[in-house]
């Protein structure tokens, strides 16, 4: 412990003087709360306590900290009132007190715990914060509390970009798709889950980038090892969103407006009765024309010949909006259930497509419209029969419709001219009038099981369904394979045993089975055949995940996993507006996986608190899925790749003074090379042997400075700003080795956030932002072009109990 | 022993990244010293790909030995991107036509057309659309000119493109002439529809090599009429008011059950280009792959070459005198493609296999050289045993009696491969690439 003293010193100097002209203005007329946890029966100090403060009446979370050898702590707290603080150790029973604190005083309270009757994994979870519980989990995990974001426009994509070593790549403006980076895979290879369940099925119109980011408590990033209990198949990692699912009543709405006549505004009420009777609405909408400027080449009508060069258009077909609604019934606390929720998504969307998935194809009349109809059950229940019993049951099903149009006749060019086809034929690229119905269920069961003092099991089984059906009402006559569905089964069984050793040391070993079943129909002959495919894959992975707690702020984890990912149901089928195409043929991957990682944190021990993480990883990847986009057609899909290898690490650190200050920022660097040596079916050593694969950012970073000022102009008000960079290295579109001009240039931007609560309660908040502040030129994967600089302001209203 | 920990994790770290992130440096060297421009009376343009939709060109010197790194860019290296499917203008120009769709009225895509800078460095000239696919195509003159079969209404057409050359004007992206059963120009003379599988350029005519079609669908290929040879004879017109700019002329039929032959189609679906043949003495051979067999039957023509009658420069019929089974002269092998050396002699592009036919995965790697004056027909030799792929863009240099391809195989490096008159493949320039796409060759003017 005594070595590390001088390292924590460093860095608290370093930053005590780059933000000393700040803290300069702090007032400093806190309270302190100081005492000791001890164990009382025998009166013993206990080490690595943790002592929680949280606001009495809305159980919002103000600080926390671990106590000493001595089993001493010392807590500050900025504002007078009512509070609650709880102490918890391992193997112990919590406690709670509360604690009216006033201006300027001292406090001291002394915990004496003692063991309980109940489980051990009880004990951890009540003692802990939930966040806590995971973070302190052997897997490499790491979170982000959603609290400061939930004033902004933000929606959940633009938050989680901001996690170290992820990086969202947006297609476009509001409503586009996104493509999420980790580990420096991208893509499908990142698995994203809501409440543990799979976010694949739950339809457009419930997305990352439409939710706001009020809706969550919390982000979980797994970099490595994806827990059993998210019953997925991953290689790059997860990211579990986990909403808010605090006991209180809850008020809010929010109206914003900002550039590109974007609209956004939702509502949520949450009431828990005393009798443990719960429900939830949430209705929220989008609305954006999406017509920012891009860089394009004109194609002049007159000519048919290209304009040389690329010139600033304004995009005209680019309209976006959903509207959607959450509703969440059910009870809480009951003999038969500590929780049981059904719950019901409706959604509609309607999106206008202005290019293919490159540039060079610009539509002006294509648009795609989807509903989301989805019911839920979520269900849990600890029992009694045997020590640490818990099972929990979540379900959903997608009855959802969509339909694709692409009916006009003739070709646009970016400057929104029309041309008639010749022929007159109706289809700016292909005729249609799809329509299909795409039913995704998921249904997840969990169950653990505390045997002994230390030791838990886990099985966690969770079954996924697809199945497409359509037709084209512009074809004379029904197609073979819009007769028959598209249909693809997962199921992921997973097992696992964690051994945890006084919350010091803790390892778990898992094994999961994998199964896929895919049925479909295959044009694969350009419409001359159609041919059935059926296909069924099974295979076993397993691994092994450790954590060891060095000391009061050094936690260290490694994992390794054998580990498989199935074709998702979009690379499988395509998503049936003929821009993404599917590959029903595809393999899963299988991947090696070997995981490191370190974080240091001096969080609740003082005003300054300082956390670094830095994770390392190595992936060997067999049948590699690899999106391709075609620049004859504009389409895209996936193929299997062979042999990749991924070797990588990212780093993060963060600073923050109190609550007043935080600065932070992360980098991430990933290489991942084409292993495959020679030509399929030849002796001839493959150029691109050792290649960088393109198309995904291999080096990217963010950094973060924000400061917290409170009663600006009004008493108890609060004044939040927030700058964010992010930064993204030149990558390739085309092999690097080849060192061609196709590439994605360096990105570098800007946004800064200003948001500002009135009064005392907070209940109210406008915020401002700009993002993009220099008007960079922003690309997505596959060089899509972003939007430029915009302006956004928000006015929320937040009441809470 | 944290502290050493760190330091061993700190090292192991920044070593990882070191020696990841210095591994970016192109591969291989340049080789061979081909020059870029050189004295010669011609620059040649290699095409090839780094395996994805990406393409690049290079200048050369000389295609006959070294080799170069496609990953480098030297030789002026130009990136080419989407669809790679070149074709040479009269020694003059190189196109590359980037099509796609299947089926639509037309998506813009992106085409471009290159040719020599006063400094003789190859330089884009311009980028144009040329929605819809391209499958037969020819030069005529200055003009490209490209077909595509598609159906409007159940009624069959062939969608006709043209561009000048020299003007880089795109002429039309939807010319039309009805090739249907009942309503074309030629009905009654075919009792199917008609597609387009040929364009040549003879004289004042353009002949058109087509085959037969049940059904008007651009999807349906299946005919009863599969014995029968067609040559339909056309004239150009750029600015024909009835947009068709292929003015039909006349259709010349054959159909001789004791000498049977086919349909004149070397394709599998698309890029059509070879069968009708004019020679420099005025001759006109058809190469007959009849590749297409009877659906009610099964039965399929063997591959012949027939000849046309010439009256007043102008096509008027099938010689009957000249009938040359390549079939049976080759052990049982049909004809795939069929390229002019000059004087009599052809090379073709043969079957791998004694008894493979229409399939489009059977493969298509032998060559032989055929004399039109002797009908002599024999085996190239030389050719490697191990070809993967034969691409699809040829280069015919009849100055030199010689056609030239880009060959993959399972052994060695993509190359050129040169076939001459005198029956023997040789390797050429190699290019260290993931495919190698063919070659091309520009006049300095």
């Amino acid at each position: 412990m005594k070595h590390q003293e001088p390292v924590i010193r460093f860095f608290l100097l370093l930053f005590l003087t780059l933000i000393l002209p700040v803290t300069a203005f702090a007032r400093h007329d806190n309270s302190r709360i100081t005492g000791k946890v001890i164990d009382k029966p025998t009166g013993q100090p206990l080490e690595y306590a943790i002592v929680e403060l949280r606001d009495k009446d809305s159980g919002k979370f103000v600080a926390s900290c671990a106590t000493d050898s001595l089993g001493k702590y010392v807590l500050t707290v900025r504002e007078p009132g009512n509070y609650t603080l709880k102490a918890s150790y391992t193997g112990y029973s919590p406690m709670t007190k509360e604690i009216a604190i006033e201006p300027s005083e001292k406090y001291r309270l002394t915990f004496e715990l003692e063991e309980p009757s109940l489980s051990l994994e009880e004990v951890v979870v009540r003692g802990l914060s939930e966040g806590e519980r995971v973070a302190r989990l052997a897997y490499n995990v790491q979170m982000m509390e959603t609290d400061k974001y939930k004033s902004t426009t933000l929606d959940l994509s633009q938050v989680v970009d901001k996690i170290s070593g992820i990086k969202i790549r947006e297609t476009g403006g509001l409503g586009s798709d996104i493509n999420v980076s980790l580990n420096g895979f991208s893509g499908k290879h990142v698995k994203i889950f809501i409440d543990g369940m799979p976010m694949d099925g739950m339809g457009s119109a419930f997305g990352l980038n439409n939710i706001p980011a009020g809706m969550a408590k919390r982000i979980e990033v797994y970099k490595g090892v994806v827990p059993i209990e998210l019953g997925g198949d991953a290689i790059g990692g997860a990211i579990n969103i986990v909403t808010d699912n605090t006991k209180r009543t809850r008020i809010n709405a929010s109206y914003s407006y900002g550039s590109f006549n974007t609209h956004k505004s939702g509502a949520l009420v949450e009431h828990t009765t005393k009798k443990g009777f719960y429900f939830m609405v949430n209705p929220y909408q989008n609305y954006s024309d999406n017509d920012y400027k891009v860089n394009a080449k004109i194609l002049d009508f007159a000519t048919d010949n290209y304009l040389p060069g690329t010139r600033e258009v304004r995009r005209f077909h680019g309209a976006y909006h959903n509207e959607a609604v959450v509703l969440k019934l059910g009870v809480t606390d009951k003999k038969w259930a500590d929780r049981l929720i059904f719950g019901f998504i409706g959604g509609y969307e309607y999106k206008e497509i202005q290019n293919a998935s490159t540039m060079d194809f610009v539509f002006g009349g294509r648009y795609n419209t989807a509903t989301t109809l989805l019911p839920s059950i979520a269900y849990e229940k600890k029992f009694n029969v045997l020590k640490g019993l818990r099972v929990s049951l979540n379900g959903n099903y997608n009855f959802g419709k969509s339909f694709a149009a692409d009916t006009v006749r003739g070709n646009y060019n970016w400057l929104g001219q029309f041309k008639p086809h010749d022929n007159n034929l109706p289809g700016e690229r292909s005729y249609m009038k799809y329509h299909y119905r795409d039913r995704n269920g998921a249904i997840n069961l969990k169950a653990g099981l505390m045997p002994a003092h230390g030791h838990a099991i886990s099985l966690s089984n969770t079954l996924t369904t697809f199945s497409r059906k359509g037709h084209n009402e512009v074809e004379s006559e029904a197609q073979l394979s819009d007769r028959y569905p598209s249909e693809n089964f997962k199921n992921v069984l997973g097992l696992s045993y964690k051994y945890d050793y006084r919350s010091v040391w803790n390892t778990s070993i898992f094994v999961k089975n994998y199964t896929s079943h895919v049925e479909a129909y295959v044009d694969s002959d350009d419409g001359q055949s159609v041919s059935h495919h059926s296909r069924t894959d099974s295979y076993f992975g397993g691994g092994i995940a450790s954590t060891y707690f060095a000391g009061r702020f050094v936690q260290l984890k490694a994992s390794y996993e054998h580990t498989y990912r199935l074709p998702t149901s979009r690379e499988l089928f395509g998503d049936g507006d003929g821009l993404e195409l599917g590959t029903s043929d595809l393999k899963p991957e299988a991947s090696d996986n070997i995981n490191l990682g370190m974080t240091f944190s001096t969080a609740g021990i003082a005003d300054h608190q300082l956390t670094a993480d830095a994770t390392f990883q190595y992936r060997n990847v067999t049948d590699y899925i690899r999106r391709t986009v075609s620049q004859t057609k504009g389409t895209a899909s996936s193929v299997n790749e062979g042999s990749v290898r991924s070797l990588g690490a990212d780093f993060g650190l963060r600073y923050s003074f109190r609550d007043l200050i935080h600065l932070g920022g992360n980098f991430c660097y990933y290489d991942m090379r084409n292993m495959t040596r020679y030509k399929s079916g030849t002796n001839v050593e493959s150029t691109i042997y050792r290649d960088r694969i393109p198309n995904q950012p291999y080096m990217y970073g963010n950094a973060e400075a924000g400061v917290t000022l409170r009663d600006v102009a009004l008493k108890g008000s609060m004044l939040d700003i927030q700058y964010a960079l992010n930064y993204i290295h030149e990558f390739y579109l085309d092999w690097p080795s080849y060192n061609g001009d196709s590439t994605v240039p360096m990105q570098l931007s800007h946004d800064i956030f200003v948001s500002y609560n009135f009064g005392k309660t907070h209940n109210f908040t406008v915020s401002l932002e700009c993002r993009n502040i220099f008007n960079e030129a922003l690309y997505d994967n596959f060089n899509l072009q972003k939007p430029g600089r915009s302006f956004g302001i928000k006015i929320g209203y937040n009441f809470s109990k | 022993m944290k502290k050493r920990f760190f330091s061993i994790l700190s090292a192991t770290l920044a070593t990882g990244l070191l020696s990841v992130s210095c591994s970016d440096e192109p591969k291989g060297g340049e080789g061979g010293g081909v020059p870029e421009t050189g004295d010669g009376e011609y620059v040649y343009i290699v095409a090839y790909a780094s395996g994805d939709d990406v393409g690049y060109l290079k200048q050369v010197s000389d295609i006959s030995q070294g080799s170069i790194d496609g990953q480098t860019s030297s030789h002026n290296r130009q990136e080419v991107s989407g669809n790679q499917d070149y074709t040479a203008v009269n020694d003059k120009y190189l196109y590359n036509i980037n099509y796609g769709s299947q089926g639509s009225a037309g998506i813009n895509t992106i085409s471009a057309s290159w040719g020599l800078d006063a400094g003789y460095n190859l330089a884009k000239r311009n980028e144009f659309n040329l929605d819809g696919d391209v499958k037969a195509r020819g030069v005529v003159g200055n003009y490209f000119v490209a077909a595509t079969n598609a159906s409007e209404n159940d009624i069959a057409y062939e969608r006709i493109k043209l561009i000048d050359t020299e003007s880089q004007a795109v002429i039309t992206n939807h010319g039309k002439i009805n090739t249907d059963a009942s309503n074309s120009a030629w009905r009654g003379q075919v009792a199917e529809h008609t597609t387009f599988s040929d364009i040549a350029q003879y004289g004042d005519y353009v002949l058109v090599g087509m085959t037969t079609k049940r059904e008007p669908s651009s999807k349906t290929t299946t005919t009863e009429l599969a014995f029968n040879t067609y040559i339909g004879v056309f004239t150009l017109d750029p600015s024909d008011s009835e947009k068709e700019f292929l003015k039909f002329n006349s259709l010349l039929v054959r159909n001789n059950a004791d000498k049977p032959s086919g349909q004149v189609k070397g394709n599998s679906r698309s890029r059509t280009e070879t069968g009708i043949e004019p020679t420099d003495d005025g001759s006109i051979y058809v190469f007959a792959q009849g590749n297409i067999s009877n659906a009610s039957d099964g039965a399929i023509p063997p591959s012949t070459v027939l000849k046309l009658k010439v009256e007043n420069g102008k096509p008027t019929g099938f010689d009957d005198s000249y009938y040359v089974n390549l079939q049976e002269k080759s052990g049982g092998h049909r004809v795939w493609r069929s390229y002019y050396l000059g004087g009599t002699k052809f090379c073709l592009q043969m079957f791998s296999n004694a008894g493979d036919d229409v399939s489009t995965s059977a493969p298509r790697t032998q060559f032989a050289i055929y004399d039109a004056a002797t009908t002599e027909f024999s085996w190239v030799e030389n050719v490697p045993s191990d070809i993967t792929d034969v691409a699809l863009f040829y280069m015919i240099e009849k100055d030199k009696r010689s056609v030239t391809f880009g060959i993959e195989t399972s052994s060695m490096k993509p190359a050129l491969y040169t076939v001459s008159s005198d029956g023997v493949m040789k390797r050429g320039l190699e290019v260290n690439a993931e495919t190698i796409k063919g070659v091309a060759r520009i006049k300095k003017q």
